[in-house]
């Protein structure tokens, strides 16, 4: 389940950063470290340029900041691999490709990296591809991977170990990242050595949400917020009436009114999971029940919601032939068709109105789309479940790596350029060939992310704050300790400036908006009751197992909803998924949970 | 005299092999081909008896005997998929001659020899193309909203059905498209048997009387018969390769039940979840049945017609 959301999480919390910037908010973010600093890396890196020789002997006078900045004397190469994904922003150049990109360019000249992309290939091949080329023993030198596959490159020596370099750059810019809280870094640590830099998100991040276009439900008689559906029944009796409308001006009256996909499990968009929630349902995690860890994706409530969605599938909500579309492959069908406005409601999560809702609204500006109530049976707030450890991905190194140092040097690098380009006020100054350059940085085909986990709700906090006072220009004082912050402040000025602007209003409608995506997510996780998923670590029999048993329980469930498998077989998948190494995985994680108590 | 004979025997072979050197020297990218990609993978086979890591290598992996056999053979989906195999692979092989046969058949009684030409490279397009084209296609025209389903909506007003998520027809859209895209090849072969039978047969049976029917039934297909004969066999070598390209590009989950292939799931367990040993356990599994098969078939072609392939 986690495996996909991961990087839609990290990519599309990473967008407002990318897109619009953040200021100067370096010595900000980097707390205590560095007011100065600014200056004194650009010295440091000039220096260092003349005395990179004696570089091994006066390390230690110097700053982690000023380490990490030093180019290398030599040409380091770093190979790396790509899970292909287009860029989210639609300015970047369409002629510009991973090899092109200012990331690659810059770091040649400012780091003497050569960043050399051994493969590249489509987000829904990548599993594959990686497969194949580790069967033969070839792994990049940057890369990022799932816990999954971190627990078990791990256990063969495949990783680097990051201890000695983790220490000598450790700094609050960096820590910000893969250890926001002090101890996130040690997730990835195994006999005391860190092999991997963990990326995390937001547990509030894992909420779903509804979301309508009021403008195509006005063919139905709904015309304000309050009248959307709270419950599952309300819910079903909206389906109903727009199965009877042309509500989105296609001529045809009918099914489907819900988008769906292959990925339903764990999309995050178009899938199931706000109908799973409604039900306190999951389809993956392992919760405490009376001291032991329970599976949740074999409970007894999941008949129900499986049940209810067969009925919707019989009664033509979702697209007959759904589960052959996958939302990520390229130029998903799917996502056309929501781009297209074929859907009054979207299953979402709390990004989707930045991607692809944006781009809906840039072609059909008329759409009017606005987060409804999160569904339930008793129209009250669900429980919902959140990882008690959000580990999404670990950055790693490949132990052929002769350089290990340099996955630091290149994340401080992208941060550093990140917040020096994306102020509004340098935006602003910039040169048609200067845009050219930042739109050229595309975040997503680098082999790190530079996110920190906990910055959406802090900006969402300041940012509504500081637009109450009505604030247009603010200092460093009003910033928010966070590398986000410009980016997303810029992203309101623009939206305040021009509410039309679908790329504009996406941004601040996702993350800003006070009855935005944010705001939904954070309102979700401060009132409902909340259930951990406990389990942050990847066992033995998961890395063998697991891959095969959620192929299992998603067949199943599909099947299940597509009426092909009748639900009363519940009892046989779970005995099949506890038979083929679901009870093995069970008392893995239990005997670990237990002796960490 | 004895030893005389041998070194006439001696030299004529040699002198036969020089003779036929050009057609040694044709043969030597075929038997580089095998051997690099049929005889040399033999070895990886050990991985099968092994906890296979890749980055340990074979020789630091541990053997762990035939615990990898007895994980595959408790897999739900291996039964599934092996049931698959065998279902799919047989209707393609019987489809892929029957078919030809008739189109062979057919076009033989065709007299205007344009037409026959023209009908013979049409049916054998499709063969050129990659799957990877085909597929896309056949999804596209087997779709919720597809050609298909359009055509039949406005011709008979029948209800659309959803094909690609249907364990009714999908493995008949696999079956029918691969018979499609492979018939033209086999009718080629066979056409070129038809045009080999002695014309006098044919004199001799219209002076005994037979008609155009008779004589296919009793001359032409009999004259082919080992031509359908050795299709056969080479079919039945692959009975357990049910045309992975195909269906990997094809399937989804939903009809993974009915067409998911020992192929797709040995691509599976070791692209997708890493487990490599498993998979190649299954993997050797597969070609053992294998070569059960084109073992046996062989030998009730040799006993029963006298017929060698090889």
């Amino acid at each position: 389940m986690k495996k996909k959301f991961i990087a839609l999480f990290l990519s599309a919390a990473m967008v407002a950063g990318c897109l619009a910037g953040c200021g100067n908010s370096k010595s900000a973010s980097s707390g205590g470290s560095s007011a100065g600093s600014d200056a004194a890396n650009t010295e440091a890196a000039a220096d260092t340029k003349d005395t990179a020789s004696e570089a091994g002997s006066d390390e230690s006078a110097k700053s982690a900041e000023e380490l990490l900045l030093e180019p290398y004397e030599e040409p380091v190469d770093i190979h790396i691999v790509l899970q292909y994904r287009e860029s989210e922003d639609p300015n970047t150049p369409s002629d510009c490709t991973p090899e092109t990109s200012t990331a690659v360019k810059l770091l040649k000249e400012e780091l003497n990296i050569n960043l050399i992309y051994d493969w590249i290939v489509n987000a829904d091949q990548y599993q594959e591809k990686f497969g194949a080329e580790l069967a033969a023993g070839n792994l990049p030198d940057v890369f990022m991977v799932t816990p999954n596959d971190f627990e078990d490159l791990a256990s063969q020596g495949g990783l680097a170990d990051l201890t000695e370099y983790y220490e000598k750059y450790r700094c609050d810019d960096l820590d910000n990242i893969f250890n926001y809280d002090g101890n996130f870094i040690n997730v990835a640590k195994k006999d005391g050595k860190i092999y991997g830099l963990p990326m995390g998100t937001d547990p509030a991040q894992m909420t779903s949400q509804m979301i309508y276009n009021m403008t195509q439900l006005e063919s139905v008689g709904i015309t304000s917020v309050d009248q959307l559906p709270k419950t599952i029944e309300e819910f079903e009796a909206l389906c109903d009436k727009l199965m009877e409308v042309d509500y989105n001006g296609d001529g045809k009256i009918g099914g489907p009114v819900i988008p769906a996909c292959k990925n339903y499990m764990d999309a995050q968009l178009a899938d199931f999971e706000p109908f799973f929630h409604a039900y306190e349902t999951w389809a993956d995690g392992w919760y405490d029940k009376d001291g032991t860890l329970q599976y949740a994706g074999i409970d007894e409530g999941i008949k129900t919601t499986l049940t209810k969605l067969n009925e919707w599938y019989n009664k033509g909500y979702f697209q007959k032939d759904f589960a052959a579309y996958d939302i990520w492959a390229a130029d998903s069908p799917v996502v056309n068709d929501i781009v297209a406005g074929k859907y009054a409601i979207v299953p979402a999560s709390w990004w989707v109105p930045n991607w692809p809702l944006n781009t809906n609204k840039v072609e059909h500006p008329e759409s009017n789309w606005v987060i409804g109530p999160n569904l339930s049976t008793d129209g009250k707030q669900p429980a919902i479940m959140v990882d008690r450890y959000p580990v999404n991905n670990f950055v790693v190194v490949g132990r052929d790596c002769k350089n290990p140092e340099a996955v630091f040097k290149m994340m401080y690098w992208s941060l550093q350029y990140t917040l020096e380009n994306s102020n509004p006020e340098r935006q602003n100054a910039m040169t048609e060939e200067e845009k050219t350059e930042w739109y050229s940085y595309v975040y997503t085909w680098l082999p790190y992310r530079i996110y920190s986990p906990t910055c959406l709700r802090t900006n969402f906090e300041v940012i509504n704050k500081l637009a109450q006072e009505g604030k247009t220009e603010i200092t460093d004082a009003d910033a928010a300790k966070n590398n986000e912050f410009w980016g997303s402040w810029a992203s309101y000025l623009k939206y305040k400036e021009n509410p039309d602007d679908g790329v504009a209003w996406g941004t601040y409608f996702s993350r800003l908006a006070p009855d935005g995506g944010v705001a939904n997510m954070i309102k979700t996780i401060e009132t409902a009751d909340i259930i951990y998923d406990e389990v942050y670590i990847t066992t033995p029999a998961m890395v063998s197992r697991k891959a095969e048993l959620d192929k299992l329980r998603n067949n199943t469930f599909l099947s299940m909803v597509m009426g092909e498998t009748p639900v009363s077989d519940f009892d046989k998948f779970v005995a099949q998924w506890k038979a083929q190494g679901g009870d093995e995985i069970a008392k893995e994680v239990n005997e670990w949970y237990q002796s960490n108590k | 005299m004895a030893q005389q004979k041998t070194e006439v025997k001696v030299k004529k072979k040699k002198k036969s092999l020089y003779r036929t050197r050009e057609l040694h020297v044709m043969l030597i990218p075929a038997v580089l081909f095998t051997t690099i990609f049929a005889y040399l993978p033999i070895f990886g086979l050990v991985m099968a008896f092994q906890d296979f890591k890749p980055l340990m290598g074979f020789r630091e992996s541990p053997f762990v005997g035939l615990k990898q056999f007895q994980y595959i053979f408790t897999m739900p989906s291996f039964r599934t998929a092996f049931v698959n195999t065998m279902i799919i692979s047989f209707f393609k092989i019987i489809l892929s001659i029957l078919v030809p046969l008739i189109l062979s058949l057919m076009l033989n009684e065709v007299t205007k020899s344009w037409f026959k030409r023209s009908v013979q490279t049409i049916v054998f397009i499709p063969y050129f193309f990659s799957w990877a084209i085909l597929a896309g296609m056949i999804l596209e025209i087997f779709a919720y909203d597809g050609i298909i389903n359009n055509t039949m909506m406005h011709l008979f007003g029948m209800e659309p059905t959803a094909f690609l998520v249907s364990n009714k027809y999908f493995r008949t859209i696999i079956i029918g498209s691969d018979v499609w895209k492979g018939m033209g090849y086999n009718t080629v072969l066979l056409l070129a048997a038809i045009t080999n039978v002695d014309p006098t047969l044919y004199e001799a049976a219209q002076v005994d009387g037979a008609g155009r029917w008779k004589q296919v039934l009793h001359v032409t297909l009999p004259s082919i018969l080992p031509m359908v004969a050795v299709l056969t066999v080479l079919g039945l070598g692959n009975i357990l390769n049910a045309g992975f390209e195909q269906i990997l590009i094809m399937y989804n989950p939903t009809v993974e039940r009915t067409v998911d292939i020992l192929d797709t799931l040995v691509y599976r367990l070791g692209m997708t979840s890493h487990q490599y040993s498993a998979a190649a356990a299954m993997g050797l599994f597969k070609s053992v049945i294998s070569l059960i098969f084109v073992g046996t078939s062989y030998l009730i072609l040799y006993k029963k017609s006298d017929y060698r392939v090889f």
